[in-house]
C-alpha cells in the first residue's frame, strides 16, 4: 500500500475522529432516535418484579401533584397567523382561568381519592399476600419435613428387615 | 454491524490497494455519505475497519465490566476470553475503578500483561461515593450513566459487554454481550438488542433471554472450569462438601442441608457413621444466616459438620480433591428464576476432582447433572434424602458415577473453552475482514 494512501487514511481518521470527540449525545452520532418505550406484560412477573413494578408507580399520599393549567401548552403551527391567535386564546384563558382551574381543583381531589384508595387496597392485598405466603411456606415446609423424614425411616425399614427377614416386627403391613 | 452498502464499501476499500489514487477520493466522498446519513460514528467505524481489511493494524478489541473492581466468576469469564484472544488482537480492558494486572494475576492466575487497562470514571456513581453499580436503580429521570462507555466502545472494532448491563449503547462495528442471566427486563436504556451477538452462558440463561428480552441469543460459551487434579495422587475421604456462598437471603440452602444431614445422623445413623459434612463459602463478616448455622451448629455438637467461611484457593483445591460427595441445594423452595443457579461452577469443580454430585434440578446443574448417570438430581427434600441414602450405602455406585462425573465435566473445563472462544471470534473476524 502506497505511503500517501496510507496518509490520507490517518488524516481522514484523524479528522473524524475530532468531529465525533466533539459530539456527547449518542443519538446525534448515529442520527437516529435510540431510546423506545417497553410495555411490562404484568402476567408474566415473578413475585419479586410485580412488587418492584407496583412500588414504581406508587406515590406517597399526599403528595399527588396539583393540577394547573399550563399556558406556555397552547401553540399554533400557523406560522404568520399564529401569533395574534396564541395572543387572543392567553387572553380568553386568563379571563376564564377561575373557571378552568375550579374543574382541575375537583379532577385533583379525585385523582388524590383514587390514589389513596389505590394504595390503601395494595398495602391491604400486599399484607394478606404475605400473611398466606408465609404460612403456605411454613405448611410446605412441614410437609417437606415429613416427607424426607418418611423417605429415611423407609429406607431403614428396608435395612432393618433385610438383615432379619424373619423378624415380622419389619414387615410391611399395609398389604 | 453496520452492513447498509457493505458490497460497495467493502470494494472501494480493496481498491484502495489495488488502485489508490482513484480509490481514495472516492472513498473519502463514500465516507462523508456515510457521515450525513448515518452519521459520524458510522462513518469513523468504517475507517476503523478499513485500516484492519488493508492490514495497515491488529483488530482491536475493548471489553467492559463495570465490576472488574471485584472479584467475580462473570468477571473471571471476560478475562479468560481475553487470556485467549491477546495474541490475536490489540485488547483495552474497559473498568470503571481502579483496578492492575497484579489483581487480575492475583485473583484469576491469569497473566493479561499483553492487555491496556483504561479507567473511565463514571460521574453518577462517582459523586454518590456508590462502589457496587446496580444499572437497575437507574430511572428514566436519571440520564443515562453509561453512555460515556457507549461513546468509548466506538472507538474499536470489537466491543465487549461483560458487565450484562443493558444500558451501554454499542457503537462499534462489531459488539458482543455476554450474558449470564437477564437480569431486567426491556426497560429505560435498553440496548441489548442492538448488540451483533449475545453470547450465553448455560441453556437457562437462553430460555430466560427468550423469555425476557423476546429474542434468542446466538453463541453458547460454558464457563471455563480450572478445578482438575491429578486424582491418582490423592486418596478419597468420607467427606461431603458444600462449596457456595453464604449469601445473606440463604438461597444457597445451606441450612436445609444441615437439617438433612443432622436427621440423617438421627434416625440412620450407621449410614452416616465416619462421614463429615463440610460446608466451604465466601460470606461478609456480618451474615445474619452465617450466624443462624453457626446457632444450629452449636446446638449439635459432635456431629462431624463444619463451617469454612473464606477459605484460600489451595485449602479448597485439596477440599476438592479429598471429598466424595458434592450437595448443591440452592434453588430448592424458590420460585423466582434469578434465585435458581443460572450454570453451577462449583458442580462442575467437583465432578472434575470425582466427586458425584447431589444437585437441585433446576437450572443450570440440569445440563450439567445426568440423573443416575453422574450424580443425581433432585427436586424435594425427601429425594434429596433418598438419592444421599443410596450413595451413603453403595460404594460401588459412588465409584461408577464419579467415573462418568469425571469425563462429562471435561465438556467444561477451560481447554474446551478457550476452543470455543477461537473457533468464535476467528468467525467473527472472517466476517469483519474478508480476505
Amino acid at each position: 500500500m502506497e505511503d500517501k494512501t496510507v496518509k490520507e487514511l490517518q488524516r481522514l481518521k484523524k479528522e473524524i475522529y475530532e468531529k465525533k470527540e466533539e459530539i456527547c449525545d449518542i443519538k446525534q452520532l448515529v442520527n437516529k432516535e435510540i431510546d423506545r418505550e417497553f410495555h411490562t406484560e404484568i402476567w408474566e412477573l415473578s413475585e419479586r418484579e410485580f412488587n418492584t413494578f407496583v412500588g414504581e408507580y406508587k406515590r406517597p399520599k399526599n403528595k399527588y401533584p396539583k393540577l394547573k393549567f399550563d399556558m406556555e401548552s397552547i401553540s399554533s403551527h400557523r406560522k404568520i397567523f399564529g401569533r395574534p391567535v396564541l395572543f387572543i386564546k392567553r387572553i380568553l384563558f386568563k379571563l376564564l382561568d377561575t373557571y378552568i382551574n375550579e374543574n382541575f381543583d375537583k379532577q385533583t381531589l379525585f385523582n388524590r381519592h383514587i390514589n389513596a384508595s389505590y394504595q390503601a387496597l395494595y398495602e391491604e392485598l400486599l399484607r394478606r399476600f404475605k400473611q398466606d405466603n408465609e404460612k403456605m411456606r411454613r405448611i410446605r415446609d412441614r410437609i417437606s419435613d415429613c416427607e424426607e423424614s418418611l423417605v429415611i425411616i423407609m429406607n431403614k425399614l428396608i435395612d432393618l428387615r433385610e438383615q432379619d427377614p424373619k423378624d415380622n416386627r419389619f414387615i410391611d403391613t399395609r398389604k | 454491524m453496520i452492513i447498509k452498502d457493505e458490497k460497495k464499501i467493502l470494494n472501494i476499500i480493496k481498491n484502495l490497494n489495488q488502485s489508490p489514487h482513484t480509490a481514495v477520493s472516492e472513498f473519502s466522498e463514500e465516507i462523508n455519505k456515510i457521515s450525513s446519513e448515518q452519521g459520524i460514528q458510522a462513518a469513523y467505524s468504517h475507517l476503523l475497519r478499513a485500516e484492519v481489511i488493508l492490514n495497515l493494524r491488529k483488530p482491536s478489541l475493548a471489553i467492559y465490566d463495570h465490576s472488574f473492581h471485584f472479584i467475580g466468576g462473570a468477571q473471571k469469564y471476560g478475562l479468560t476470553l481475553l487470556s485467549v484472544l491477546q495474541n490475536q488482537f490489540d485488547i483495552t480492558i474497559l473498568a470503571n475503578k481502579k483496578v492492575s494486572h497484579e489483581d487480575f494475576l492475583s485473583w484469576y492466575h491469569l497473566d493479561l500483561s499483553k492487555c491496556k487497562i483504561k479507567v473511565l470514571k463514571l460521574p453518577y456513581f462517582e459523586e454518590r461515593k456508590i462502589i457496587h453499580f446496580d444499572p437497575a436503580c437507574i430511572s428514566k429521570k436519571v440520564k443515562n450513566p453509561f453512555h460515556l462507555m457507549s461513546k468509548e466502545s466506538g472507538n474499536y472494532d470489537i466491543f465487549v459487554n461483560n458487565s450484562m448491563n443493558e444500558m451501554v449503547y454499542p457503537l462499534s462495528n462489531i459488539s458482543v454481550m455476554v450474558c449470564h442471566f437477564p437480569e431486567r427486563r426491556p426497560k429505560n436504556y435498553f440496548y441489548a438488542d442492538q448488540y451483533t451477538y449475545i453470547v450465553y452462558n448455560s441453556k437457562y440463561t437462553a430460555e430466560w433471554i427468550a423469555k425476557k428480552w423476546k429474542f434468542s441469543p446466538h453463541q453458547h460459551i460454558y464457563p471455563p472450569v480450572d478445578m482438575e487434579a491429578d486424582m491418582s495422587q490423592f486418596q478419597k475421604k468420607k467427606i461431603l462438601l458444600s462449596v457456595a456462598r453464604y449469601e445473606v437471603e440463604g438461597t444457597k440452602r445451606q441450612q436445609e442441608m444441615i437439617e438433612t444431614f443432622l436427621k440423617l445422623n438421627q434416625i440412620y445413623p450407621e449410614i452416616v457413621k465416619g462421614w463429615k459434612f463440610i460446608l466451604v463459602g465466601g460470606s461478609n463478616p456480618k451474615n445474619p444466616y452465617l450466624s443462624r448455622l453457626k446457632d444450629i451448629l452449636s446446638k449439635n455438637p459432635d456431629k462431624n459438620i463444619e463451617l469454612k467461611i473464606n477459605v484460600s484457593i489451595q485449602e479448597l483445591k485439596s477440599l476438592y480433591q479429598e471429598s466424595t460427595l458434592f450437595w448443591h441445594m440452592c434453588g430448592l423452595l424458590h420460585n423466582d428464576p434469578s434465585e435458581i443457579e443460572h450454570f453451577g461452577m462449583t458442580i462442575v469443580e467437583a465432578m472434575q476432582n470425582k466427586m458425584v454430585p447431589v444437585v437441585y434440578d433446576g437450572g443450570g446443574p440440569r445440563e450439567i447433572v445426568d440423573h443416575g448417570v453422574n450424580g443425581f438430581r433432585v427436586q424435594t427434600k425427601a429425594e434429596f434424602a433418598e438419592c444421599s441414602i443410596k450413595l451413603l450405602k453403595d460404594q460401588k455406585l459412588i465409584q461408577k458415577l464419579s467415573e462418568s462425573a469425571q469425563k462429562k465435566a471435561q465438556m467444561y473445563s477451560k481447554k474446551k473453552f478457550e476452543e470455543r472462544v477461537k473457533v468464535f471470534f476467528t468467525k467473527l473476524l472472517q466476517i469483519y475482514s474478508p480476505q
